[in-house]
């Protein structure tokens, strides 16, 4: 020590130790976009199942989470991305892609090892693309991906011959399956889910891709190798989104060239819906998993009512128009009031859910 | 004079009706305003008379900068009337307060990079032809009018981004003061000047004054409020302590209201160096950025604090940068005693080279996240695991050691006053544990009992072997701090100084005759974007 004054009447601050850890401000935030949309799906869920009374029963909630397996598995990804500041809109066509090539391998006699691990290597070079090109020629991943939506969709429809290929049995167990007493797809979402929200909120990457989206200049002044971690992102999502096309290639047992298409919006409009700024920095998995039960239940809600199929995408897109503009319009008003009094509002509603652990992230578990 | 005394400068109980009376250019009565966990201000009432100069005085977090949100309608208070010109501010909007002749210029920066300076400054008054189209020419010739009426040494036509800091500063100043108006708001606004641009500052403050307008001007340079203001007031922990004609007053008795307590402000004890200096611990050798820094050799040994003393563009920053791995010279090498070449910031920060850049809303924090977060980022994160609640013990400690005020370390960075963020970032790399520690204008904005803090944090860790690189254009923190001088003038190193010998006087009149003797000589390209420039990994 050096001869120093460090007087203790100088010592400015009486933090924060004896008062012991306290939520995060962050996880109210999260809250703020989940309680409402929990809130939308049991409300809807109800009123169907009392039009219905099938609607409620476990074999409908197991068909829901199975419908929406995909979906949940592509937007697991696109969380990442969307929270580390960037975007990929080819999924949609990745998962037509490597459904295509699947059945054509299964076709030729491959082993269902061999096609798997094709399929996950073909996903990880796209997004090595991806992530390669974002990093380090610093494009715009939204015009990247872009073209890569085309150039992949292309491709389905070029090694398909445009016509779904027929796979009679291959990776019949992940369409089909029950395991755990469950339909396959349905346990892959939840095992993809609980680990995709373990990877973001309890490890240093994840930590790490929040920081990136929030101001990647302050990330790398800080020590953060930025451009390693935008091409692991970029890998892991198309990785995931390969294995999101396998698995939608074992549910519809052949690999369609147009089974994907169209998927990346409904992923992004899941993702953002559960809370994730395209800005970056914003969002979390349990969000995305409540925005893909959102999603699940409006479909099922409106076969259930019978609703006529040309009303359907009015209703559904109605409903995510609703919901975004009720969680915007909260968000604002508790930012405009500086917090004192909007944001005593919302604890009082959410301080029941949030008291038993107040722990410092939301609860990862999955759907 | 005595605190007891100086209590009495405040206008008791702030009798409404003077206040609201039309005497006062702007005035306040009963302002409060609580945010979660903070009451920010509590019962102000202040009064600002018509053609003077009022200085806003407090440390870090007193309530400066939420009392002119308030006055100038960006903010609502709880309780308490906003008057200008003796109208009562009904309807708490800036478009309110603006229509009634106030203007601000914000504590944070808001140039549009890829305007020209001339869009900048006529921002919201474009100038519209008969078609009510806006026309290029016409900006640059009503802009570049204007900054020559103000003695500003800008081109209208330029890129705003291209400008250093302190220029941007400039032209905000300019943007503010581009309509005639009652009442002018400066929040800090020599923060990120220098010297000579701060005269250009002053001389607009007093030609302003001359004209009729008021001024409010918040710094944390307390020499300044002696040469321009003619008022202050000071607030402590949000409450009004102090309203006293500056002719009154002085340093000390301005310190003793704005803290409770007495401030050392002078040049700190340390530890006696070794006679025989260690091995350098970073070396960098005939490094050179051409355009930017002329090739020169600097050696940083452990314990010790050297500081770079140097204006804006003098070629500091960049070299601060090049010992922290943030870029690579472009002729040259830096080296770190048993790592060897840098070869990325990210390498450099795990091999122990801390750094703490100028801009620290946009390089050093991530504003809305947690605290905890801030704290553990990039090679401050050791473990590979996250568990929330370690961390938020661990933070709480790593607060309390860095001296932090904030209410817990689960809200945002945002929140805290800017003091208390530049202590985060300080607590980042004290748990980070680092070998080198690289700071760039560390004090920026900081409080004088802050500042002395952190430079006894500083002296702290060079007792531990730590050593301490320092850019700064402020002289008294380097005479308060430096155990060696690197003065620096366009890009090229022109004196040093070691020990006793470094004084303000000093280092005022190397810097001087630096720049007379490199005259026009030097490849001077002052626009030098520190934003961009950090980015480029690779060159
Ligand atoms: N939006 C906000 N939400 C919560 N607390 C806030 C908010 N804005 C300010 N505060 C708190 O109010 C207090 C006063 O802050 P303010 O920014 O007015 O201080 P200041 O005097 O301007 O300090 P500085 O010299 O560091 O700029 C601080 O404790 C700060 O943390
Ligand atoms: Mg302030």
């Amino acid at each position: 020590m050096t001869t120093l004054q460090d007087p203790p009447a100088q010592a400015p601050a009486r933090p924060t130790a004896a008062r012991g850890p306290r939520l995060q401000h962050t996880t109210t935030q999260a809250l703020r976009t989940i309680v409402p949309l929990l809130v939308l799906v049991v409300g809807l869920a109800l009123y169907t199942n009392s039009e219905n009374a099938a609607f409620l029963r476990g074999s409908n909630i197991e068909n829901i989470l199975t419908q929406v397996a995909v979906l949940g598995i592509l937007a697991a990804g696109q969380t990442f991305l969307l929270i580390g500041g960037q975007m990929d809109l080819s999924v949609g066509s990745l998962v037509s892609l490597v459904g295509v090539l699947a059945a054509k391998q299964f076709a030729a006699g491959w082993s269902t090892v061999a096609v798997v691990a094709f399929g996950l290597a073909l996903g990880a070079l796209v997004g090595l693309v991806w992530g390669l090109v974002v990093a380090y020629l610093d494009v715009p991943p939204f015009i990247l991906t872009l073209g890569g939506l085309s150039v992949l969709a292309s491709l389905a429809l070029v090694f398909s011959d445009n016509v779904p290929i027929r796979v009679d049995d291959g990776l019949d167990s992940w369409g089909f399956g029950q395991w755990f007493g469950l339909r396959a797809p349905a346990v892959m979402l939840i095992v993809v889910l609980v680990l995709a929200g373990m990877l973001l909120h309890l490890t240093r990457f994840g930590r790490t891709t929040y920081a990136l989206g929030s101001s990647q200049q302050t990330a790398f002044l800080a020590g953060v190798p930025v451009r390693r971690h935008i091409v692991l992102l970029f890998v892991g999502n198309s990785t995931l989104a390969a294995f999101g096309g396998l698995v939608l290639m074992a549910r519809l047992a052949a690999g369609d060239p147009r089974a994907g298409s169209g998927l990346e919006l409904s992923v992004i409009a899941v993702t953002v819906l559960g809370g994730a700024a395209l800005a970056g920095g914003r969002g979390t998995m349990l969000g995305t998993a409540v925005g893909v039960l959102v999603f699940g239940t409006i479909t099922a809600s409106l076969t259930f009512l019978r609703v006529p199929g040309a009303y359907q995408a009015l209703v559904s897109g109605g409903i995510l128009i609703i919901a975004v503009v009720v969680t915007a319009a909260a968000d604002l008003r508790s930012a405009r009031a500086g917090g004192a009094r909007g944001r005593s509002a919302l604890r009082g509603l959410i301080a029941p859910l949030t008291r038993p652990s107040s722990r410092g992230t939301p609860p990862p578990d999955g759907a | 004079m005595e605190r007891g005394s100086a209590l009495l400068h405040v206008e008791p109980a702030a009798a409404a009706g003077d206040l609201a009376d039309p005497g006062f250019a702007i005035s306040c009565v009963g302002i409060s305003k609580s945010f979660p966990g903070v009451r920010a201000l509590d019962d102000v009432s202040i009064g600002l008379r018509p053609g003077t100069v009022h200085a806003l005085l407090g440390e870090n977090g007193a309530g400066k900068s939420t009392l002119i949100r308030i006055l100038t309608g960006a903010e609502r208070p709880d309780a308490g009337q906003v008057y200008i010109g003796g109208e009562p501010l009904r309807h708490a909007t800036p478009v309110a307060a603006r229509r009634l002749g106030v203007r601000v210029l914000p504590q944070e920066r808001h140039v549009a990079a890829d305007l020209t300076v001339g869009h900048n400054v006529l921002l919201d008054s474009l100038p519209r032809n008969a078609l009510g189209l806006v026309s290029a020419r016409a900006i640059a010739r009503r802009a570049q009018a204007h900054l020559d009426r103000l003695g500003l040494d800008l081109d209208a036509r330029a890129r705003a981004g291209d400008l250093t800091a302190a220029q941007q500063q400039l032209v905000e100043l300019a943007r503010t003061t581009a309509r005639p108006a009652q009442v002018i708001v400066l929040d800090e606004p020599t923060a990120s000047l220098a010297g000579d641009e701060v005269e250009v500052l002053f001389r607009v403050i007093r030609s302003l004054r001359e004209n009729g307008t008021t001024l409010l001007y918040i710094s944390h340079h307390l020499h300044e409020v002696f040469e321009v203001a003619d008022a202050a007031t000071v607030l402590r922990n949000g409450r009004h302590v102090l309203d006293v004609p500056v002719a009154e007053t002085d340093t000390d008795g301005l310190l003793r209201a704005m803290f409770d307590r007495e401030i050392q402000h002078s040049r700190l004890p340390r530890a006696p160096r070794p006679s025989r200096p260690p091995a350098p611990v970073l070396e960098a050798s005939a490094v050179a950025v051409p355009g930017q820094l002329a090739s020169l050799d600097v050696a940083v040994r452990p314990g010790e604090v050297l500081a770079l003393s140097g204006p804006a563009g003098s070629g500091t920053s960049v070299l601060a940068e090049l010992l922290a791995g943030v870029r690579e010279p472009v002729e040259g090498t830096v080296e770190l005693a048993g790592t060897g070449r840098l070869r990325s910031r990210a390498a450099a920060a795990s091999a122990g080279i801390g750094f703490v850049p100028a801009d620290r809303k946009r390089q050093a924090l991530l504003l809305e996240r947690a605290i905890v977060e801030n704290l553990q980022l990039g090679a401050a994160a050791r473990s590979r695991l996250f568990r929330p609640r370690r961390a938020l013990r661990d933070a709480a400690t790593a607060l309390e050691r860095g001296r932090v005020r904030a209410a817990s370390p689960g809200s945002p960075v945002r929140v805290l006053s800017g003091g208390n963020q530049q202590r985060v970032v300080f607590a980042r790399w004290l748990s980070a544990g680092c070998r080198v520690l690289v700071l760039d204008q560390p004090t920026a904005g900081v409080d004088v009992a802050a500042k002395f803090d952190i430079y006894a944090q500083l002296l702290d860790l060079t007792a531990e072997g730590v050593a301490v690189v320092v850019v700064s254009s402020d002289y008294e923190e380097i005479a308060a701090l430096a155990d060696r001088v690197v003065v620096m003038v366009g890009g090229m190193a022109t004196a040093a100084l070691e020990g006793d010998a470094i004084t303000p006087e000093r280092l005022y009149e190397l810097e001087t005759a630096g720049a007379h003797e490199v005259g026009e000589s030097v490849v001077l390209d002052d626009r030098l974007d520190v934003r961009t420039a950090s980015l480029e990994e690779d060159r």
